[in-house]
């Protein structure tokens, strides 16, 4: 294929999109910042010109000083106002392009300190989503348009690639000075060492950290942070091995958040936009979706307006800390209430676990193989394991089945038989015997699913006791399938096959499906 | 009669240009970090620093206190001083001498290839440096209730002897750093 028709390939299909995936992503991206915090800038002109150090590139360079607060109170109330835009789709592509613009502006300034938060990935998100259509549903744009406004998935791509260099960016210093394989000089701990003196960074697994001694840990650590940093980029080749990186990407940040006390919250909107969104939108209920219609309206918009401009009353109320990390009505509700826990922190605490568990879920999902089979006739819409007839693992499987299947929801047919023709269709290998391919289950809803998802789905289906197996959907399911692959491969070996496919005794034979089908 | 037809790019090349395009935006400001970080810029957080442990390891403390013009020092807590400033940045701005000791004009941006660094920023003027110290005095004044007239940045090495049974700690001052609040401009 023409390197060129291959690229289009990757930049409009590496992620798929839809409207209502988009615009998900669209709310979460803005309702996140305006619950947790609303980036704030009017802070900086109350800092004398001393402390005034933009860095490069910067457009603080052309000015002398610090705005005044006149300048950054307005710069402040045009982001709110801009982030309640985008939730509601108003002028979205406008509302998302300036966002970022003010954004990187206020930015300039606050990052005139000496240092960076490098949180440029998530502040251009909007500008580069502005493009994807992710205004197309649930916003007042879409109902005061008449026809439905295109979506493109390239800005998905960008935003991956933006997002795979940025990990680069990060490890490929680390891999010319980390990975000398010396013992006696280790990075992470230097960062450990360093936010333990330097910055107090001492809570959590710090003090643990702090106590660890073996070199060949630190240096194990380092070269498995430089790994996959610096490997992050090269997941951009497959959709499901980027998603896979996003998995770890979210772990990793937890463990900084736990040893260096290091968090790294404002990235999670972005990954948000990476999301399963085709896979997470037919789970949500109906609901979900007419909040988030109803939400987006004139008003929705007047509501929000009303709920948020007055809290720019009370900035100058708040600690710096506060307004400017994380100005929010909970931030101030924090302060006012004195509250012994620092609200930041608070934020950091909470919000890494829980990204944690939704990536674990998230990964965990079952997915089942494209398109839905028709009902099988003599199944009455029960679920049906197929299974591989000749494999006496697969049949201990299916009697185990059948011994705790009381309320008699399952029905069984060997891949061998007439039935087995719905999954040998969709998956021609599983028709060949000794194959990876040994279970799998159609569901009352017609989907087929395969490999772990299958086996889980039918354990947690028995009910009772089995449905405690239902925390197994926290395994990623990428590791779920290793051990799959690994029995079925070593099946026939281990546990032997039979000379002919399994006959259902005739008390079994109203949970077998007949074969041949009948007509 | 024949129609010139406009040449224009087709939405598929453009978008391939814009992706083509986004390679020196991100490459240069990779190259430029080695000097100095540019924003805004795609860039994640490095910090490729080395420890060296060989049976102990070092970290560096910073302690401040201001002096007044009887030279009696009174230590300060930089989180009360700085409290216009989020937290995670007071000690860069400790490490600037509280924006007095150094000049924005030590930034410069090295253009590729020329071996030449261009100088980004207007230095401080002389109405700057006074306006900070003035401000800082101030900021002391009504923490400490001092007329303060230097402060003293004390960086101490904290060293941890791991392999010593019991782990020992040996902290030395390494650096007193004096930031003039009158008198002499620097």
């Amino acid at each position: 294929m023409q390197l060129g028709l291959r690229l289009d390939r990757w930049i409009h299909g590496f992620l798929p999109v839809t409207a209502e995936g988009l615009a998900l992503s669209r709310i979460f991206f803005a309702a996140f910042f305006l619950v947790t915090g609303i980036p704030t800038f009017s802070w900086v002109s109350s800092n004398p010109p001393g402390f005034f150090y933009p860095p490069p590139l910067s457009i603080a360079n052309l000015f002398a000083t610090f705005p005044s607060v006149a300048v950054m109170r307005a710069l402040d109330l045009v982001i709110c106002v801009l982030l309640i835009f985008l939730l509601v789709g108003f002028k979205t592509k406008a509302s998302s392009v300036l966002l970022s613009v003010a954004w990187i502006f206020g930015s300039s300034f606050r990052y005139s300190f000496g240092l960076i938060d490098h949180t440029i990935l998530t502040v251009v998100t909007p500008a580069v989503m502005a493009f994807s259509g992710w205004g197309a549903t649930y916003s007042i744009d879409a109902k005061a348009r008449k026809s439905a406004s295109p979506l493109n998935a390239w800005p998905l791509s960008f935003l991956a690639l933006l997002l795979g260099f940025g990990f680069f960016s990060a490890g490929f210093p680390k891999l010319l000075v980390w990975a000398d394989f010396d013992l006696t000089t280790q990075g992470a701990r230097s960062w450990l060492v360093t936010g333990w003196y330097r910055l107090g960074r001492r809570k959590l697994l710090a003090p643990l950290a702090m106590s660890v001694h073996n070199p060949l840990v630190w240096e194990t650590m380092d070269l498995t942070a430089v790994a996959f940093e610096t490997s992050f980029i090269f997941s951009l080749v497959r959709r499901g091995l980027f998603r896979t990186y996003l998995f770890i990407a979210v772990m990793f940040h937890l463990i900084n958040l736990l040893m260096l006390n290091i968090g790294f919250i404002t990235i999670f909107p972005l990954y948000v936009v990476f999301a399963p969104w085709e896979r997470i939108v037919p789970r949500l209920r109906p609901g979900v979706l007419r909040m988030a219609d109803r939400l987006a309206s004139v008003n929705g918009l007047i509501a929000l307006l009303v709920l948020f401009l007055p809290l720019y009353l009370f900035e100058d109320r708040v600690s710096v800390n506060t307004a400017a990390n994380a100005f929010s009505h909970l931030g101030i509700a924090f302060e006012y209430f004195r509250s012994p826990l620092d609200y930041n922190w608070f934020l950091t605490l909470t919000l890494h676990p829980i990204a944690a568990v939704v990536a674990l879920i998230l990964a965990g999902l079952a997915v089942p193989l494209p398109g839905r089979s028709d009902r099988i006739p003599g199944t009455g819409g029960k679920r049906v394991v197929f299974f591989d007839g000749v494999c006496n693992l697969c049949n201990g499987y299916v009697d185990f089945l059948i011994q705790r299947d009381r309320a008699r929801g399952l029905m069984f047919a060997s891949l061998q038989s007439e039935a087995g023709q719905v999954v040998t269709r969709a998956v021609p290998a599983a028709a060949v015997p000794n194959t990876y391919y040994s279970v799998f289950l159609l569901d009352t809803d017609g989907q087929i699913y395969q490999r772990s998802d299958a086996i889980l789905k039918t354990l947690v289906s028995l009910g009772g006791m089995y449905r405690m197996l239902g925390v197994l959907w926290l395994v990623p399911r990428l590791l779920r399938d290793v051990v799959y692959r690994g029995v079925s491969r070593w099946r026939y070996r281990i546990f032997g096959t039979r000379q002919s496919c399994r006959l259902p005794t005739q008390e079994e034979r109203a949970m077998f499906v007949p074969d041949p089908l009948p007509t | 009669m024949t129609v010139m037809k406009k040449a224009t790019i087709s939405p598929r090349w453009r978008v391939r240009l814009l992706f083509i395009a986004l390679a020196p935006c991100l490459l240069v400001p990779l190259k430029l970090r080695n000097d100095t970080e540019p924003y805004p810029a795609i860039l994640l957080p490095s910090g490729a620093s080395l420890l060296r442990t060989v049976g102990s390891f070092t970290g560096l403390e910073t302690e401040c206190l201001a002096e007044d013009s009887a030279g009696r020092k009174y230590p300060f807590s930089v989180a009360t001083i700085l409290e216009t400033v989020p937290s995670d940045y007071h000690p860069y701005v400790v490490e600037a001498g509280f924006g007095i000791n150094r000049d924005r004009m030590v930034r410069h941006l090295p253009l590729p290839f020329t071996g030449r660094r261009v100088p980004l920023g207007r230095p401080r003027s002389q109405s700057q440096i006074e306006a900070t110290r003035a401000w800082l005095r101030a900021r002391l004044r009504q923490a400490l209730g001092i007329d303060a007239v230097r402060i003293h940045i004390l960086t101490y090495a904290v060293t941890t002897y791991y392999s010593e049974v019991p782990v020992r700690q040996q902290k030395k001052l390494q650096d007193d750093t004096t930031v003039e609040l009158v008198g002499a401009r620097r």
